[in-house]
């Protein structure tokens, strides 16, 4: 008698279930700055291009991380990020690790790009006159 | 200024164009992929068309040439039956004229189905497996339409 009030309790479930649907969730989210970059920065005065590429973490509007560069090696290799985003106004310095470069952007960013100017403001000497302008993907 | 009569739908023709050429150039111009695979709750461009009963599906939509005004973007996903599942609502700003925004979507089995998806993977699913249609619209003006699959 178990048996069977245990089969049909597995029949009524599987017909419950057969003759039900399935449900949906959505939600919505908001692109920040914060996330994988890619900077590339052009010197106004030619030479190769600085291809910095690192995480950005945004706190509150207080930006931190590191980047890795390629490019132009005896200016610039990589290191900390710090900054502010303010709206979309954005101040970024990227401090190099070793070489002691130190590289200022503004600008703006948004949640998938931006643009601005830069330049370098210390480090090897043949390096403190590169400044041009800068463009930001997000990957 | 005296125009004569044969000038005068030439004129009319070059003030529609003028209109309408205005009226294109102040609409938000839209790009979007979906995509299930994220990091954080942050969709990665990994664009795809065709998703499992148990991924999260996102839309990821970049908006440009946006006013610094208010907005307001509606999603409405339509299952492959035509039914509508959401619609999402936003208002937003874009102080920099652009915007990105994702919306996601999960599919959940019904109370039960585990038992019958033992043997039927898409057990109280069926009604999500096949083409979905997500219409796009800001400031109530719709600006695409984009699908994809769902397979169990």
């Amino acid at each position: 008698m178990a048996k069977i009030k245990a089969l049909i309790i597995v029949i009524a479930v599987a017909l419950v279930t057969a003759c039900s649907s399935g449900s949906t969730a959505t939600g919505i989210g908001v692109g920040g700055i914060a996330g994988a970059w890619t900077f590339s920065l052009s010197p106004s005065t030619g030479g190769p291009r600085i291809q910095v590429t690192g995480g950005l973490v945004d706190t509150n509007g207080t930006i931190s991380g590191t980047v890795a560069a390629t490019g132009n090696p005896a200016c610039f290799q990589g290191g900390a990020v710090t900054g502010s985003i303010d709206g979309n106004q954005l101040i970024l310095t990227f401090t190099d690790d070793d070489l002691g470069s130190i590289i200022n952007l503004s600008g703006t960013l948004n949640g998938s790009g931006g643009a601005g100017n830069w330049s370098l403001s210390s480090g090897p000497a043949e390096c403190l006159n590169l400044a041009g302008a800068w463009r930001a993907s997000k990957a | 200024m005296d125009v004569g009569p044969v000038k005068i739908p030439v004129l009319i023709v070059l003030a529609v164009t003028v209109v309408l050429s205005a009226i294109a150039s102040a609409s938000p111009r839209i790009e979007i992929y979906f995509t299930a695979t994220a990091e954080n709750g942050v969709p990665l461009a990994q664009p795809s068309t065709e998703f499992d009963c148990t991924d999260t599906v996102y839309a990821v939509i970049d908006l440009k040439g946006l006013s610094p005004s208010e907005h307001r973007l509606d999603v409405v996903w339509r299952d492959p039956r035509g039914k509508e599942r959401e619609h999402n609502r936003h208002e937003f700003r874009a102080p920099g004229g652009e915007q990105r925004l994702w919306i996601w979507l999960r599919m959940h089995k019904p109370a039960g189905a585990g038992f019958l998806q033992a043997f039927n993977p898409s057990a109280g699913m069926d009604d999500f497996v096949g083409d979905w249609t997500v219409k796009f619209a800001v400031d109530g003006r719709l600006l695409d339409t984009k699908h994809f699959a769902v397979i169990c």
